[in-house]
């Protein structure tokens, strides 16, 4: 063979190791002469071995400093921070698949983020609120810190284009940063049970209304059974805590006789509607009014009775009268088995509100209807102890008393 | 595991141990209208000592004798 230049040569595909030496000028005989391209070699010889490891080697968590766990747990999705964008139109709960990730949220109505534990550690994202949707993050065995010069910690993109990072700070904790407030969102899990024996809630005595012109009550109520002559709840006014006398109590006699008795000065008012149609383990709203001038009960919104009175309410106007309430007893001690939620009390007329408390039948947020007391049966403490805040402006915890049992039956 | 309820006398409410019972004090029992009676509930299996020998009702039939002219009254009060 005559002598070529090295690119003349024949391509060699699969170079053997002693082929580099191969390449030698012409030679009678054996070895055929080769060139060997770097391509070939590379296409044969990749990486050869990993931290000793050789043959097909998967990448660890150890080879890469300051990897994490992410080659195992979210090696598919491993990018450099905020690469990614990945859209939600619904409540979601993250994934390790959304770590490093862009998650925009776009809907008109809230969607809520909820952060889980186990997520890898140094989990992060970045949170756009992409629609007119709030975003919320829920924790979930998770601890979500932010900065806040209040008493409630952010938790929610403040609105439409803005935009919160989730920053891991240890084992399940992270903090959330960026263009984010509070955001309360009303939730209603729990109520109280009572048996109907002599279980009851009962509230500080120390309630003074005593100027009070009119007042409204109101409260959900689920029967267990009927109970003949028992009263559902009260509001008692009295001077002391063995003059405790002048009981305002819904009674509910059957499935078809409701009444409310207002206690004003000379006795009762009772204002009774025996068209009802009642049944057990149903909810339904019942509401107290008296005016000044009127006495009215209301059922699921609508007025079912009226009735009017010269009777001013017993505790108005008399000095050193306070009022207290009993849940799940009314009539001094009787007591109603029934599941009560959301009872709740003013000190004005609320005659204009009575189906914006009902609500088409659900229970909503009626911090914006300014109650006096408001007792929420479990939620806001957790449906545990034997203390029931009050969320009203009175501040006036009530206590159950004899054994009421919480039940996450709502209405 | 039901909520049992024992009718008592009066008289023998001193030797309840309200650790016992779902009761929450002397003061918050509710007596029969003559306050001859009073009673007490508890949920676990086992029957507190002072109860012995009594006789235990379930919740539909301490209903029942609740609902009687002896513990609660025709007319609101």
């Amino acid at each position: 063979m005559a002598n070529k230049k090295l690119t003349d040569l024949n391509d060699l595909p699969s170079p053997a190791g002693a082929d580099i030496l191969a390449i030698v000028d012409d030679v009678v005989g054996t070895p055929t002469t080769k060139k060997v391209t770097a391509t070939n070699l590379m296409t044969l010889a990749p990486v050869q071995s990993v931290a000793g490891r050789t043959g097909t080697v998967t990448l660890s968590n150890t080879d890469i400093s300051g990897l994490g766990s992410a080659a195992t747990t979210a090696s598919t999705d491993y990018a450099s921070a905020f690469y990614n964008i990945v859209t939600k139109t619904a409540n979601y709960t993250l994934t390790n698949a959304e770590n490093g990730k862009v998650i925009f949220c776009n809907s008109s109505s809230r969607i809520d983020i909820t952060v889980p534990s186990g997520l890898t550690s140094g989990f992060n994202c970045r949170v756009v609120q992409g629609g007119a949707g709030r975003v919320r993050f829920v924790a979930s065995s998770t601890t979500i810190n932010g900065y806040t010069s209040g008493s409630d910690a952010p938790n929610a993109v403040i609105g439409q284009h803005g935009v919160a990072d989730l920053v891991p700070t240890g084992t399940n904790a992270y903090s959330l940063t960026g263009d984010i407030n509070y955001l309360s969102v009303f939730s209603n899990s729990y109520s109280v049970s009572f048996d109907g024996t002599d279980d009851f809630l009962n509230s500080d005595p120390n309630i003074t209304h005593a100027s009070v012109s009119s007042y409204t009550m109101s409260a959900w109520v689920n029967f267990t059974s009927f109970s003949n002559g028992g009263g559902v709840y009260q509001m008692r006014g009295g001077q002391s805590a063995t003059d405790w006398n002048y009981n305002n109590f819904l009674r509910v006699d059957s499935a078809t006789s409701a009444s409310y008795y207002h206690r004003g000065t000379g006795g009762y008012q009772e204002c009774t509607y025996t068209g009802v149609n009642l049944s057990l383990s149903n909810w339904y709203n019942f509401a107290q009014v008296w005016d000044g001038t009127n006495v009215k009960l209301y059922l699921d919104g609508a007025l079912i009775s009226t009735t009017t009175t010269t009777k001013t309410a017993s505790f108005a106007g008399r000095s050193g009268y306070n009022i207290k309430f009993d849940l799940g007893r009314g009539r001094a001690s009787n007591s109603y088995p029934c599941k009560i939620d959301e009872f709740a009390w003013w000190d004005s007329d609320k005659s204009s509100s009575v189906s914006n408390i009902y609500n088409s039948g659900t229970p909503s947020d009626i911090s914006s209807l300014s109650p006096v007391h408001w007792y929420r049966m479990g939620d806001n403490d957790g449906g545990s102890g034997t203390t029931i805040t009050d969320q009203g402006s009175g501040g006036t915890d009530g206590t159950l008393t004899n054994g009421p049992t919480f039940s996450t039956d709502v209405p | 595991m039901s909520r049992k309820y024992v009718i008592i006398n009066a008289d023998e409410v001193s030797s309840v141990d309200f650790n016992k019972v779902e009761e929450t004090s002397e003061n918050t029992l509710r007596y029969s209208l003559d306050n001859s009676q009073t009673f007490v509930k508890y949920d676990t299996d086992t029957t507190p000592s002072f109860l012995d020998g009594k006789t235990q009702y379930t919740h539909s039939e301490i209903l029942e004798i609740l609902a009687t002219d002896e513990w609660t009254p025709n007319e609101p009060t």
